[in-house]
């Protein structure tokens, strides 16, 4: 039998954590729990979990918070109500692999939960639709970040459409760990250019 | 708002007043009855003073009828004893002495008070005063010259009058939707802590899927509700909402779930383009619920390469094969005819057990 997944679990309102904690079920053992950024960076510290999953908005910081102080330590998935919020691209700037919406079916959970501790990004459409548009601003600005590759925005447009993995992988004749490296990479780029503060600037000074 | 007008008002009031006891300082060897002027000042000054006090103690009184025609008839009296109170010749020989400043205060608060309407008679009634202070004074209304200067006076207070009365009737607007929409906002927020996240729980935790689409339905309004109108108004806004609008109607009808993308940078589309994704699209949902029988579709628009739009519905319904099937009137007539005759392609992608892919694009 596979190991267990070890998750650390944020949420201010205890009944989403007992919410999560029986959705998740066997395959996952919940080591550590939080109501606040600072307890759940306190837990993932003590416990190094697989993946932590952090509420979008908590007291003391929310799950940017987490994200930017223990991004490189685990993987970060948060979870969120919204899906239209900039407070997601921050998140997942910061550090975090990627959200997931909390009416999210228990099924889905598990099976991005699994992808996440697995070292997959938990790429939604919603979030790859906002890294696009994040992207094509940055474009527009020229602020010296390193564009999106042809393919890439290919993979991510692909993403944003409904496709999974799978079948974006099918659809363009490149494996499906090939598809799961662009992701990787064009997360990669969206972390670099928020490290080097290129999209605040663009932010600050962009469309907005 | 009220309170900071009337606190600039009471600033005036005193400036005003001050200004009148100059000029009887200066022009008191014209007096002819300076225990009028003297006295009338004094009346002025008390009232400067109660509104002072009033205005630390009791703002809202400020603007009932009884200190606002206080003010006024105590202006209106500086005024018309102006004749009484110094020598014949006067009326003409400079302007108005006693109180030519003094009384707009009391036709300023007015204004405040009851309205550009309220505070354009007051004006006329002060001008009025100045009519009977030219009669008390001896001097005739006999040159058009003089019924100009008087006409002259009147206008001015009236039309300053009218003037703040509408200022304070447009702030007081202004004032009213601001803390509207802070209201919006403290309540958006609140229910986007604990209500949404309620109905989330209920949706993803109900055993009964009508007890979950219920959940879903009520989340989803109360979204529309919070977030629809707080967009930017526009284009985007419209193709947003209408397309949520699409996306509802398919909940309803066949229990599915559909989710809405739309970039926030999309090109401005003319009313024909936008009426043609909105119809391409809703065809595109019905025919992915009746025919394919797809419990999840996806709606993506973003700006495409040529200045245009590009929109995509994606289902995971029972797809079909293109090359055999004739394609029905949904297809042809409702999203073929009509993106084309916006000036647009469609592309559709589909085989049997792999869901079908709708493509659009449409010129800006």
């Amino acid at each position: 039998m596979a190991p267990l997944i070890r998750v650390v679990l944020a949420d201010d309102h205890p009944i989403w954590r007992d919410g999560v904690r029986a959705d998740l079920g066997d395959g996952f053992w919940v080591v550590g729990e939080a109501g606040n950024a600072e307890e759940a960076i306190t837990a993932i510290r003590r416990h190094k979990p697989d993946v932590a999953v952090c509420d979008l908005q908590m007291p003391g910081g929310g799950g940017i918070k987490v994200a930017r102080e223990c991004g490189e330590e685990t993987r970060i998935v948060i979870l969120t109500v919204s899906e239209q919020e900039r407070d997601l691209l921050d998140a997942v700037a910061a550090g975090a692999v990627g959200y997931l919406v909390k009416s999210t079916p228990g099924p889905e959970l598990r099976a991005a939960l699994w992808k996440a501790a697995h070292g997959e990004p938990v790429f939604s459409p919603a979030l790859a639709a906002l890294v696009l548009g994040e992207f094509r601003k940055l474009a527009k600005k020229s602020s010296g970040v390193s564009p999106l590759s042809e393919r890439e925005r290919e993979v991510l447009q692909l993403v944003a459409r409904g496709h999974s993995y799978k079948e974006i992988g099918a659809k363009l004749f490149i494996a499906e760990k090939t598809v799961e490296n662009h992701v990787r990479n064009i997360l990669g780029k969206l972390h670099l250019s928020r490290r080097q503060e290129l999209i605040r600037y663009a932010l600050e000074h962009g469309i907005e | 708002m009220e309170r900071s007008a009337l606190q600039g008002l009471a600033a005036f009031r005193w400036g005003a007043w001050l200004w009148m006891a100059t000029v009887l300082l200066v022009s008191r060897g014209d007096l002819e009855r300076a225990w009028l002027a003297l006295s009338l000042v004094g009346l002025a000054l008390a009232v400067t003073v109660a509104h002072t006090v009033l205005l630390r103690t009791n703002p809202a009184a400020l603007c009932r009828p009884g200190p606002v025609a206080a003010e006024l008839a105590v202006g209106a009296t500086l005024v018309l004893c102006d004749g009484v109170a110094y020598g014949p010749g006067h009326a003409f020989s400079t302007s108005q002495s006693l109180g030519s400043v003094w009384p707009l205060t009391g036709i300023l608060n007015a204004g405040i008070a009851f309205g550009p309407l309220v505070a354009a008679s007051s004006g006329v009634l002060i001008g009025l005063a100045r009519v009977g202070a030219v009669l008390l004074n001896g001097a005739s209304l006999d040159s058009g010259g003089r019924i100009l200067s008087v006409v002259n006076t009147t206008v001015f207070y009236a039309l300053g009058g009218a003037a703040a009365g509408y200022l304070a009737r447009l702030l007081r607007k202004a004032e009213a939707e601001i803390s509207a929409a802070r209201a919006r906002e403290e309540v958006a927020r609140t229910l986007h802590d604990g209500v949404l996240q309620t109905l989330a729980v209920v949706e993803r935790r109900a055993t009964d899927p009508a007890l979950s689409r219920l959940a879903r339905e009520q989340e989803r309004e109360l979204r529309d509700w919070l977030f629809g109108s707080a967009q930017p108004a526009g284009v985007v806004a419209d193709v947003g909402t209408a397309l949520r609008a699409a996306a509802a109607r398919f909940e309803d009808a066949f229990g599915g779930r559909a989710q809405v993308l739309v970039a926030d940078d999309l090109p401005p589309l003319e009313r024909a383009a936008v009426a043609a994704l909105t119809g391409a699209v809703g065809e595109a949902l019905a025919n992915a619920g009746k025919h394919g029988r797809a419990s999840k579709v996806q709606v993506y628009v973003e700006p495409d390469e040529a200045g245009g739009v590009f929109c995509s519905v994606k289902d995971d319904g029972v797809g079909f094969d293109p090359a055999t099937t004739v394609e029905g009137i949904g297809l042809s007539r409702s999203i073929r005819g009509r993106v084309a005759e916006a000036g647009g392609r469609v592309e559709i992608v589909s085989a049997p057990g792999d869901g079908t892919e709708v493509l659009l694009w449409l010129p800006s």
